[in-house]
């Protein structure tokens, strides 16, 4: 994620989820016909297998993209920030997530003023508590161990 | 005539009104931010749309998309970042124009040459698409399958930098569709024993993932740098008629070129704006000044990208055949409310379809107003808008709209995952959108290929018989060979220069 990724590592990657595919096809029954169900997966592992060896037999284009390494561990930490979100909404619920994961996020993003994240950890969760889940009537998500919607007037 | 029932309708209901004035609203903010797209807006705002009725939420959405295309003009003008990609041609001359202190200028002309572009591109539709309709309620299953087939080919090979890497996206997304139960015999694919896979992807969260959460991850790696949104003209500059007149043959000229474009699935705004912008100074008088500030090369490539969105919808409507990102968006909002896109739908709901037609002309209408007397207010208000507090919000929505599609948990960790695949193959220089359209033509080509194989004594000899899918055949090989062939010269001229 943090390096351009080359064509030939591209290439390989492309032709072996293609294979791959293929594999897991030929596990599908046919049916009564004669490629059945397995007739799609089948084309389109065909497909990336013979597009992944096309861009392995591409010229380099590594000079062309920018090393962002920086860049692109700040966007890892999101991904992984983003995941322990989505597990905190099944357990403490979706006010208290996501007043811990938005200022988080904001920081990711370079803000640093104090007052700011104060505001994006109350606001945030108020806000989009407000719009998916009263305005929109969208059930919100079961939490295992509370939930302070439940203590909250909202 | 259909089009004045449906005008009649949209024009006598307040409330329909009401979120077409808010979707070209809403599409112009959207577009002017250089990094959000009016795809990305429509990803994120599908789950307020399935409390709507059909026609709300429908147009709601199309014009989001038409005014998003208008929006980007606006960032590239002053701010000299297209603020969509099908605007970066207006950049050329528009930003020129706003450091000679006529941005308000600039904007009036693309807001002028949108409107006309866009209004032409939907009067076409109108009166064609009844005629590709029945036409296409007269293919069978091998001739729709050689369509389908072309379609992919030329999406896969003309989307993006090279057709390897775009064939790569759009074969990824035929593998990920397939995942789930086979529509026509039950029998479950690629779902490795998980039951939550028995169901496939939703369209919706891997939309979301790709178009939002992807663009996020992109965003707080390479940050917009703050230099770039600063607003360097005035509004106070007024647009004459003997100003605008010179601009009039090439808005005619690219409402055309547009037009035919959009009707071609995959090549979108970008390049109607591009080659409208080139056919328009090869054939300037003042072909010199093109480049430096003229008004004639803001009104090109906006008549012409803005003319895309009508005709767009052509081979979505008769085909179920989506040719951009917002076709495809599209196509998950006929199929949340029961709507069967193809030709069949002018059969079944033909009210529908006019009405929203008709949604069209007024979303136009009401852009065109909002940003001839306001685009300048909205350059202002985005210059002051903060990237940094932005997109954690952004991030925040697209996750809370992902869970919202269908209330379960299943479908956030599909958005995530999306958006994750989606940067990464921004990344790899695949492509998204390829990845996506394929997504969505997929169950359609499937049912289409294997009806044909059911019906066909010849098996797969059947698509050589037919001479309508044996055409569309040989045309997908023929797109295909050209493009190869096109990128290969370019490759081979590259490498010479650098020599």
């Amino acid at each position: 994620m943090t390096e351009p990724i080359g064509e030939k590592l591209l290439g390989t990657i492309v032709a072996m989820t293609g294979l791959g595919a293929i594999g897991a096809a030929l596990t599908i029954g046919s049916g009564m016909e004669a490629w059945g169900a397995r007739t799609f997966p089948i084309l389109g592992g065909g497909a990336m297998v013979l597009a992944g060896i096309a861009v392995a037999r591409e010229p380099s284009g590594a000079a062309r993209a920018a090393s962002a390494t920086d860049g692109g561990l700040r966007a890892l930490w999101l991904v992984l920030l983003s995941a322990l979100y989505v597990l905190a909404l099944g357990r403490i619920g979706f006010l208290a997530a996501t007043a811990l994961t938005a200022p988080l996020a904001f920081a990711l993003f370079g803000v640093r003023a104090p007052r700011t994240l104060l505001l994006a950890a109350i606001l945030c969760p108020l806000a989009l508590h407000l719009f998916f889940f009263r305005l929109l009537g969208v059930f919100p998500p079961y939490s295992a161990w509370f939930d302070l919607a439940d203590l909250l007037p909202l | 005539m259909e089009i004045a029932t449906g005008l009649a309708t949209v024009l006598t209901s307040p409330a329909l009104l009401g979120w077409i004035v808010l979707a070209a609203v809403v599409g112009m903010v959207v577009g002017a931010i250089p990094g959000l797209t009016a795809s990305a807006a429509i990803a994120m705002l599908l789950p307020l749309t399935f409390g709507m009725e059909p026609l709300a939420a429908l147009a709601f959405l199309y014009v989001i998309g038409k005014s998003g295309r208008y929006g980007g003009s606006i960032a590239a003008i002053l701010f000299n970042t297209p603020g969509t990609a099908a605007s970066a041609a207006t950049q050329i001359d528009g930003y020129p124009l706003a450091r000679q202190g006529k941005a308000g200028k600039a904007m009036k002309v693309a807001t002028l040459s949108s409107v006309l572009g866009d209004f032409t591109g939907d009067l076409l539709l109108i009166l064609f698409v009844g005629g590709i309709a029945w036409v296409a309620l007269r293919l069978g299953p091998p001739e729709l399958f050689g369509i389908y087939l072309a379609a992919f080919v030329v999406i896969g090979s003309v989307i993006g930098e090279s057709p390897a890497r775009g064939i790569a996206s759009a074969a990824f997304g035929v593998l990920l569709a397939t995942v789930g139960f086979d529509p026509i015999s039950g029998t479950p694919r690629l779902t490795f024993g998980l039951y939550e896979l028995t169901a496939g992807f939703h369209l919706v969260p891997l939309m979301i993932g790709m178009f939002v959460i992807g663009e996020v991850l992109t965003q707080v790696a390479h940050p917009a740098p703050a230099s770039a949104l600063r607003a360097t003209g005035t509004d106070r500059d007024r647009l004459s008629w003997t100003e605008y007149r010179p601009c009039l043959p090439h808005v005619a000229r690219s409402s055309l070129i547009g037009a035919f474009i959009g009707m071609l699935p995959g090549l979108g705004s970008a390049i109607a704006a591009f080659v409208a912008y080139g056919e328009g100074k090869r054939r300037a008088r003042n072909g010199a000044d093109w480049g430096r500030g003229a008004l004639e090369g803001v009104a090109a490539p906006e008549a012409a990208n803005n003319a895309v969105s009508g005709p767009s919808m052509a081979p979505l409507l008769t085909l179920g055949i989506p040719g951009s990102t917002i076709g495809a968006i599209l196509v998950g909002v006929f199929l949340i409310h029961g709507i069967q896109i193809g030709p069949t739908l002018f059969l079944t709901n033909r009210d529908l379809v006019y009405a929203l037609f008709a949604s069209g002309l007024v979303g136009i209408a009401a852009y065109g107003l909002i940003g001839y007397f306001g685009a300048a207010s909205v350059g202002r208000l985005i210059s002051r808008l903060p990237a940094r507090m932005l997109y954690p919000v952004v991030l925040l929505l697209a996750i809370g709209a992902a869970y919202a599609t269908r209330g379960n948990m299943f479908d956030v960790w599909v958005a995530l995952g999306a958006g994750v695949l989606g940067y990464g193959m921004r990344r790899a220089r695949l492509n998204p959108a390829a990845f996506v359209i394929a997504f969505v033509l997929t169950a359609g080509a499937e049912q289409a290929l294997r009806q044909s194989l059911l019906l066909s004594e010849a098996g797969w000899l059947i698509f050589l018989q037919r001479p309508v899918a044996l055409g569309f055949l040989l045309l997908a090989a023929l797109v295909l060979w050209l493009r190869v062939r096109r990128v290969r010269r370019a490759r081979q001229g590259a490498a010479e220069a650098a020599v």
